[in-house]
């Protein structure tokens, strides 16, 4: 049923309802003026014929009873002066039957007419369907005068007149009321499309522009034509546009402004960190000469300075992706190389810790410094979180049917997995966001606690994906996706 | 379902109402319908003539002219001569008369006729008895009757007969 309405749109039911009253409007008043029109002719022509009978009728003369012969003669007379056209007569007395034809009797004249003429002296008519032919039949009961009174003579005169001529008449009103129907409607077809147009041209305006607000153009306006409904409606949309432009804007403000914040305070903090970070190095290495209470103190100090600033450079990261600063450096490189330089640098030689599948040859478009970031965040999560050993697969595949779309692309994923218990489930969803702690009895932790997140903003720089989740082993695994054509984010 | 039977059926209901209002006329046939009055024809003329009443094959009352030489009387005598008038009815239908399907239902007459005549009214006396006449032949007798007292036919006719007298009756 939902289909069916659907099929059957604005335009067509417009369209539809137009001809359809054109239609009814046409049938009405064709039919209308059909019947009066038959009417009119018939009544014409059966009125012309019963007062041209009883005119020829009372010219004649007759003795009683009547004269056959002479009868006859008379009644040729009347046929001949027919009217509007000729008819054939009957006379009718006792048993006396003449006519102006060759049937002494009509085969077409009712009983219910001659027990109407004999019965009551009156003209009267009937029209009879003979065959498929109508004929108008006539009586003319006569009578005489007898002093002051009229007495029937007993003689009824009878014409009989065929009726084609008015049936073709009728008949051609009939086709000429169906051959204007068509090109009426044809004719109504034009409205009707001008009117579906101009109802639908409003609703396509409104359909593309609710469109463009849909995907982002909140500045999008309608033209206002007109003060109908159709231009309501735009106003009303053009003023909820305004509306929704104006909170959206307020809310980008606001973000932007503590983006802002959070990028200026990590700023500031950076210039009398990198202060406090040489003067601890400096108090590192006197550290051993001091007192053991005072050198453990000097160390702790030293230890969250270190941590502090790789907060502080953590935070100015993730500043720069959410202000959109963060730019792709791509080059093409050898991926099992990169992740390797990735490890040594790290000091994860250890094939105890980390185990590594790496096939050479693999070459993508990356930007160095950033795919080393998400590898060393993984293996550094890993070994953090989960445990030893952990493994670095490299591999290339090639998806049918990827959720961007790209058929046949390929790309390079990068499984991290570790050894550990995995994530857990309820935790698997947040993993990604800032701050956010797995363990939540662990409040301190040794990474900034922005590390998966700038993982996760360095993969879709590439234009890639990654995801967590828990290996058949039960370790975690956290899988890296990236096209091997290095296509920028399209964000 | 319901939504387009009703959409598309109502418009075909439409189209076929207007099809058959346009297509399905002709001329019809009608009932009988009285116009205008009946012809007046010259027939009689009151003055010599006799205005004589039979019946015809539907039992109607049908009048005959006879011209008083058909009864060996002079012309134009006025009134008309009623007993002479009433005897001819009795005597039948003549033979043209009698070919144009008249007939008349009264039995021979055995005697003369009298005839007492005031100002509309009449008093026929007939030789035979007029309880066992039938309808239509008391009302040839007092037609006739009515029409030989006077052009009108308008007189009060009593019918007197061996067994007693018939309630007055009008033509």
């Amino acid at each position: 049923m939902s289909r069916r309405k659907a099929r059957i749109g604005l335009r067509t039911r417009l369209v539809l309802a137009f001809l359809l009253v054109a239609a009814i409007s046409a049938a009405t008043t064709a039919t209308l003026a059909y019947r009066a029109a038959r009417t009119a002719i018939l009544k014409q022509a059966q009125d012309t014929a019963v007062s041209s009978l009883r005119d020829r009728v009372q010219r004649l003369g007759t003795s009683l009873p009547v004269e056959t012969q002479s009868l006859r003669e008379q009644l040729l007379a009347i046929a001949r002066q027919g009217k509007p056209r000729t008819w054939v007569v009957f006379a009718e007395y006792g048993s006396v039957r003449v006519s102006s034809g060759t049937s002494p009797v009509s085969t077409v004249i009712t009983p219910a007419l001659r027990e109407a003429a004999l019965a009551n002296p009156h003209g009267a008519f009937q029209r009879v369907d003979k065959g498929g032919t109508p004929y108008l039949t006539v009586a003319m009961p006569t009578v005489f005068r007898a002093g002051k009174t009229a007495r029937p003579t007993g003689l009824v005169v009878y014409a009989v007149m065929p009726l084609n001529e008015e049936e073709i008449q009728v008949r051609a009103m009939v086709t000429a009321a169906r051959d204007g129907a068509f090109p009426g409607l044809a004719a109504a077809l034009v409205p009707a499309l001008l009117a579906a147009r101009s109802v639908l041209r409003p609703v396509r305006d409104l359909r593309k522009a609710a469109r463009n607000m849909g995907s982002g153009r909140l500045d999008t306006r309608i033209p206002v034509k007109g003060s109908d409904e159709l231009a309501d409606l735009a106003r009303t949309f053009n003023e909820s546009a305004v509306e929704l432009e104006r909170t959206v804007g307020e809310l980008r403000a606001a973000e932007a402004r503590a983006r802002r914040f959070a990028s200026d305070v990590s700023h500031e903090l950076r210039t009398p960190l990198a202060g406090m970070l040489a003067v601890t190095e400096v108090l590192d290495e006197d550290a051993a000469r001091l007192a053991p209470d005072t050198a453990a103190a000097v160390r702790l100090i030293s230890a969250e300075t270190g941590k502090l600033a790789v907060l502080v450079e953590d935070l100015m990261e993730i500043s720069r992706f959410d202000a959109r600063a963060a730019e792709l450096n791509a080059d093409e490189v050898d991926v099992a190389q990169a992740i390797r330089k990735t490890l040594t640098s790290r000091h994860w030689t250890d094939p105890a810790q980390v185990v590594t599948d790496l096939p050479e040859g693999i070459r993508a478009r990356l930007d160095p410094r950033r795919f080393d970031v998400v590898v060393a965040n993984l293996v550094g999560n890993a070994l953090r979180h989960g445990s030893a050993p952990v493994t670095v697969r490299l591999r290339t595949e090639t998806c049918g049917n990827g959720p961007t779309g790209d058929h046949g692309a390929v790309r390079v994923v990068t499984e991290v997995e570790d050894s550990g218990p995995g994530i857990p489930a309820d935790a698997l969803p947040h993993i990604f966001e800032r701050f956010y702690k797995a363990d939540a009895a662990r409040t301190r932790s040794a990474g900034s606690g922005l590390g998966l997140a700038i993982t996760l903003e360095n993969v879709r720089l590439h234009g890639g994906t990654v995801r967590a989740a828990n290996g058949p082993a039960g370790g975690a695994v956290f899988t890296v996706t990236i096209p091997l054509t290095g296509e920028e984010a399209t964000e | 379902m319901k939504y387009p039977c009703t959409a598309v059926g109502r418009a075909v209901a439409a189209c076929a109402t207007a099809a058959t209002l346009l297509t399905g006329c002709g001329v019809q046939k009608t009932g009988v319908i009285e116009v205008g009055g009946p012809a007046t024809v010259m027939a009689a003329d009151p003055k010599g003539q006799y205005l004589l009443f039979f019946l015809s094959t539907e039992e109607r009352l049908t009048p005959v002219v006879r011209f008083q030489e058909d009864y060996g009387l002079p012309g134009h005598t006025e009134p008309v001569d009623a007993p002479t008038d009433i005897t001819a009815l009795f005597a039948g239908p003549l033979a043209d008369e009698r070919a144009a399907g008249l007939r008349t239902e009264l039995p021979k007459l055995n005697g003369p006729v009298g005839v007492s005549t005031s100002p509309g009214k009449v008093q026929i006396v007939l030789p035979l008895a007029v309880r066992p006449l039938g309808k239509p032949a008391v009302r040839q007798l007092v037609c006739t009757a009515a029409f030989a007292q006077d052009g009108d036919g308008t007189a009060e006719v009593t019918l007197q007969g061996e067994d007693g007298a018939l309630p007055p009756a009008r033509c």
